[in-house]
């Protein structure tokens, strides 16, 4: 920090707060975390969740596109915060997979931000968001997320992260998201694949974010429920 | 046939009763069990929705029966009164050909047709089958 | 410009060079068959090949504004256009059309399309990671099937295989792009390898560009794949208008997830089912679809095959397999490890469905088979089993057996052997330039016949044939109609603007009607439509148009509506402000253009004729159908839907009937060739020179 400070432009450089941020030993509040001494954040739970169902997913990456569209304003998949796979060689269920950002608890990503971009956002449930006018660049929230793929995404153009706010910050979007409001992937399914939801999943299962969404209805086209 | 159709009236379950056929002679029998030269078979196709046509042909009564088993995704497209004609003449089996024309002309509707021929024909193929032998 | 990635890529594979072409060039075509179209135009040097193997044949495989995106049912298509092989007498211009993730990714990596010239000297693959093209060496590819072909190049480009896994780098470092996507590769399988006119494009396990004979186009420039890995972005005019575009879609005209309609009236209506001939193999399944979809038609299964194919694929084979096995499920697995087969090796089975039945035939009139007039030692006895299918596709892949023969087309060898009769007795259903009957016979429903004789390829567009198949199940069921004829034929009627908006007599298929000025309006609708909604801006054929819906109260479709109609997500996308006529307008210069090339390459009028036993033989019950209701109306006029078999098409009424769509395109009713007037009124007056400088414009003498 004091290095920080010493900068005569002012400005705290990427690599100055990196090394600074090794000394904060301050308390202080972070959104909707705070930081205590010996660097532990305490963070309060989010208050929303995706859960999937990679039985139903039709892989249309609809989600995708409506993600970057909603958030951004464009058509791309790599900015999207849900990521499907699909491999096309693969037989059911293994053919794909839905990589949603878990909102986790006591969040890794936000736990490793320097800068505390990376934070709960108490107005919106908590989500885990990044502030992209804080953001730096380190990378080190998409190396913390202990998931394949990784559940944080790197925008090359501006050189930041980005992460699932449950349609938190969704110009594009057209209505109200964020916990409460609309989430993009959710509207935009057409099989009914995600779902929001407000209880949190167990923390300690891999696989609890993953559901049975499929219903008589399923059934009926002659699908398996189970 | 009318467009109405639901299910088999109970006049239908009446009148099948009514019109069991006479065993085939051991020589219509085995006509009946045979399958007939290619130039002898019946054109019809299969229907499934949007996918298209397919086009198909029956060269036996065992092939007619299989045909006309009622498929959840397809629908089978055969001229019914071309049918019971082809089992007259190239079967040789006039009252068969008599009750599938009945069949066609009471029943509600195409796929009710469908399904009493089916039995029908089931029905004759076991007749068949109790006077010269050999499995559907 | 919103909606496009800005740059086509260039290939020539003579030079193994890639160049850049700005997409702004051919902004005004729109994207997909137009652009595809003014790029052969102006690419191709030698526009009288009849031959798509030709090393002057270029190959266009296009996207539009809407792939990439989120607009219904057409965000992951993609469009090829190029000399086709295997049609008679001439292979047209032509194109074909595929699914999947291809045209998506290809955006992502920056590219609006890709146009191929030239001849490479050895097999080539070519590797696209965003801006980066590598022509790379295929010569260890060669011999391979399409799956593997895809999987090696996965390795090769450093995707591993299953799902869960990581983020890679699509090249050294994670700012030149990272992805957590396979690439999406489009291959050619041994049929395009042997340039058989069955070669076909394959990507991933199930979306193939079928007809046209494109597998051969690729495999005479020595191209076994092309490989794609994208992670850019491009803009979208009105991002919010399109998600809500999108959204409406869903909850108005789109099967409702929890609550389907299993009769429901419309393609877009339909529940996501799989679009197979058999049921399929096992509940453990999903459904599948190209990106961007709205409701799959494919599926995956658990059992380890069939997966992704659909359609006809899945049915080439099947009446012979109802033969031999007796369980549905057997039954199910043959017939779709028959279609595992054919994508496997590239090869288009359309032609084989009709084919094979014509085959079997030859055969049991004791004219095919070991020692006889036309030699074959293919197993014909054991038609029906999974090894006959793979040795029957595998000798049409490799130009063995009667393979050889075939490879040039199917009509082409019924003239070597002789069998030119069959064309007379129907025997051979082949009715319009060598492609066989789609299942819609001309002599019935008169849109598909006539769409595709004025054309240059089996028209598979379903636009009106939906019709077809609501009508016909639920009067085979006995079920009432949700609409009644007269009903029907105004609903769709108001939506056929331009040129027959409220003149529901354009649909009436009757004796009386069916040589009419009304029917040429709406054959000129369809196509006009194509060229530019589903071919060029790539909504996909069995969802568009939705004509009706049974999903709203009217049953008034979704398509040219306020709230989700095409030109609606068009304008979404790009910012432009087309109406939906403009884009039929705009569909009618495309069709002129393809109109102009098929003249050069020695189209007359004199050549769009029906094989004889369209105009000999009528369509009799029993033929294959056993009816055909359509809307017609009685004497009255009062609409029913009435069976429309029983009818020849009458030479010289057809012949009245291609005059006055020809004097309604603004073509010379003599020979069928473009007047200058109407070209110069679509600023095609290049092309009214081009085709002036070799004698072939309308209007003036010839000989």
């Amino acid at each position: 920090m004091d290095e920080a400070r010493e900068s005569p432009t002012g400005e705290i450089t990427r690599r100055r707060f990196l090394m600074g941020a090794g000394g904060f030993a301050l308390v202080a509040a972070v959104g909707g975390a705070f930081i205590l001494p010996g660097k532990m954040l305490v963070m309060a739970d989010a208050e929303g969740f995706l859960l999937v169902d990679l039985k139903k997913c039709q892989g249309c990456g609809s989600c995708k596109m409506a993600c970057a569209l909603a958030h951004w304003g464009v058509a791309s998949y790599t900015l999207s915060r849900v990521q499907i796979q699909q491999d096309s060689f693969q037989n059911w269920p293994n053919d794909v997979f839905m990589a949603v950002c878990r909102q986790c608890k006591d969040a890794p990503c936000v736990q490793v931000c320097p800068v505390s971009a990376n934070r709960p956002d108490p107005k919106n449930g908590n989500v885990r968001i990044i502030d992209t006018h804080r953001c730096i660049g380190c990378r080190q929230c998409i190396e913390a997320c202990p998931y394949t793929p990784k559940r944080l995404q790197w925008d090359p153009m501006s050189r930041k992260a980005q992460k699932c706010d449950l349609c938190r910050d969704t110009p594009y979007l057209g209505e109200k998201g964020g916990p409460g409001g609309t989430q993009a992937c959710v509207k935009v399914c057409p099989v009914g694949a995600f779902k929001f939801s407000r209880e949190m999943p167990d923390q300690k299962v891999e696989d609890s974010y993953q559901v049975n969404l499929r219903g008589p209805a399923w059934a009926k086209l002659g699908m398996s429920v189970e | 046939m009318s467009q109405t159709h639901l299910k088999p009236s109970a006049s239908w379950e009446e009148s099948r009763m009514n019109n069991i056929l006479a065993p085939p002679s051991p020589n219509l029998a085995r006509k009946l069990l045979a399958t007939v030269p290619y130039r002898e078979r019946l054109t019809a196709c299969r229907l499934m929705e949007p996918v298209g046509v397919l086009q198909d042909s029956i060269r036996s009564l065992r092939e007619a029966y299989l045909y006309l088993l009622p498929d959840a995704r397809t629908l089978p497209a055969v001229h019914l009164p071309s049918l019971a004609e082809w089992v007259g003449e190239v079967l040789g089996d006039v009252e068969l050909e008599e009750e599938l024309q009945r069949i066609f002309c009471e029943a509600k509707s195409y796929v009710e047709a469908c399904i009493h021929s089916c039995e029908q024909i089931e029905a004759r193929i076991l007749q068949a089958r109790a006077v010269v032998g050999g499995v559907i | 410009m919103y909606g496009y990635a800005g740059k086509i890529l260039h290939l020539d594979m003579s030079s193994r060079k890639s160049a850049v072409i700005l997409t702004e060039h051919y902004r005004s075509w729109g994207g997909g068959h137009g652009m595809g179209s003014a790029l052969f135009w102006d690419f191709c040097k030698d526009k009288t090949i009849t031959d798509g193997r030709s090393p002057a044949n270029v190959v266009c495989i296009m996207t539009s504004p809407l792939c990439g995106t989120i607009v219904p049912s057409a965000g992951g298509r993609c469009e090829v256009v190029g000399v086709g092989v295997g049609l008679h007498p001439v292979s047209w211009f032509t194109r074909s059309n595929f699914g999947g993730r291809f045209s998506t990714t290809l955006k992502y990596a920056g590219w609006d399309g890709i146009v191929v010239t030239g001849k490479a000297d050895h097999p080539l693959w070519i590797d696209i990671r965003n801006d980066e093209v590598s022509f790379r060496d295929a010569r260890s590819l060669w011999g391979k099937d399409t799956w593997t072909t895809q999987q090696e190049i996965w390795r090769e480009v450093g995707a591993e295989q299953g799902t869960k896994k990581a983020w890679r780098e699509i090249r050294k470092h994670f700012d030149e792009g990272q992805t957590a996507d396979k690439p999406a590769v489009l291959a050619i399988g041994p049929a395009g390898e042997s340039l058989s006119c069955h070669g076909c494009l394959i990507h991933d396990a199930g979306n193939g560009a079928g007809q046209g004979g494109f597998g051969a186009v690729w495999g005479a420039k020595n191209l076994k794949a092309i490989s794609v890995t994208g992670t850019g972005l491009f803009s979208v005019a009105d991002p919010a208008a399109l998600l809500q575009a999108r959204f409406a879609t869903k909850e108005k005209y789109a099967t409702h997830t929890e609550n389907p309609d299993l009769r429901a009236w419309s393609f877009l209506a339909k529940p996501f089912r799989p679009v197979l001939f058999s049921a399929p193999p096992t509940k453990n399944r999903r459904p599948q679809a190209c990106q961007g979809c709205i409701t799959g038609c494919r599926a995956r299964y658990g059992v380890g095959y069939g997966n992704e194919s659909s359609c006809q694929e899945t049915s080439w084979y099947l009446s012979h397999v109802r033969r031999v096995f007796k369980t549905p499920a057997e039954i199910t697995e043959v017939n779709l490890k028959a279609a595992d087969i054919v994508q496997k090796y590239g090869f288009n089975s359309y032609p084989v469905m009709a084919g094979l039945h014509w085959l079997e035939h030859l055969h049991e009139e004791g004219i095919l088979g070991d020692g006889r007039a036309i030699p074959s030692s293919l197993p014909w006895e054991e038609l029906g089993t999974l090894d006959f299918a793979e040795k029957f596709i595998h000798a049409l892949a490799t130009r063995t057996d009667i393979g050889a023969d075939l490879a040039d087309g199917w009509l082409q060898a019924a003239l070597k052997w002789g069998r030119e009769e069959d064309l007379r007795t129907g025997a051979m259903h082949f009715p319009y330039w060598g492609s066989p009957e789609h299942g819609y016979d001309p002599r019935a429903e008169l849109e598909w016949g006539y769409g595709t004789i004025v054309g240059d390829r089996d028209l598979n567009s379903h636009c009106f044939n939906q019709i077809f198949w609501d009508v016909n199940i639920h009067f085979a069921f006995g079920m009432p109609m949700r609409l009644d004829a007269r009903e029907m034929v105004e609903t769709v009627a108001a939506k056929l603007s331009p040129y027959i908006k409220d003149r529901p007599e354009a649909l009436d298929f009757g004796n009386a009607n069916m040589y009419s000025e009304a029917v040429a309006q709406l054959v000129r609708w369809q196509l006009h439509y194509c060229r530019f909604w589903k071919q060029s801006a790539l909504f996909c054929d069995l969802r568009w148009p939705n004509l009706y819906n049974s999903n709203t109260p009217d049953f008034s479709g979704a398509t040219a509506s306020a709230d989700a109609g095409e030109q609606v997500f068009w304008n979404a996308v790009t910012g432009d402000r087309l109406s939906f006529e403009q884009g039929i307008e705009l569909g009618r210069r495309i069709w002129n253009l393809d109109n102009a090339i098929w003249v050069l390459q020695g189209r007359h009028r004199d050549m769009v004729r029906f094989a004889p036993y369209i105009y000999e033989n009528r369509f009799t019950k029993g033929e294959i159908l056993p009816f055909y209701f359509w809307p017609c109306r009685d004497k009255d006029g009062t609409w029913r839907y009435a069976d429309v078999m029983g009818r020849a098409i009458d030479f010289d009424k057809f012949e009245e009937w291609k005059t006055i769509f020809y004097r309604l395109e603004g073509w010379d009713t003599k020979t069928g060739w473009p007047l200058r007037n109407t070209l110069e009124k679509m600023e095609l007056d290049h092309v009214a020179d081009a085709l002036e400088a070799v004698g072939k414009l309308g209007g003036k003498p010839h000989e």
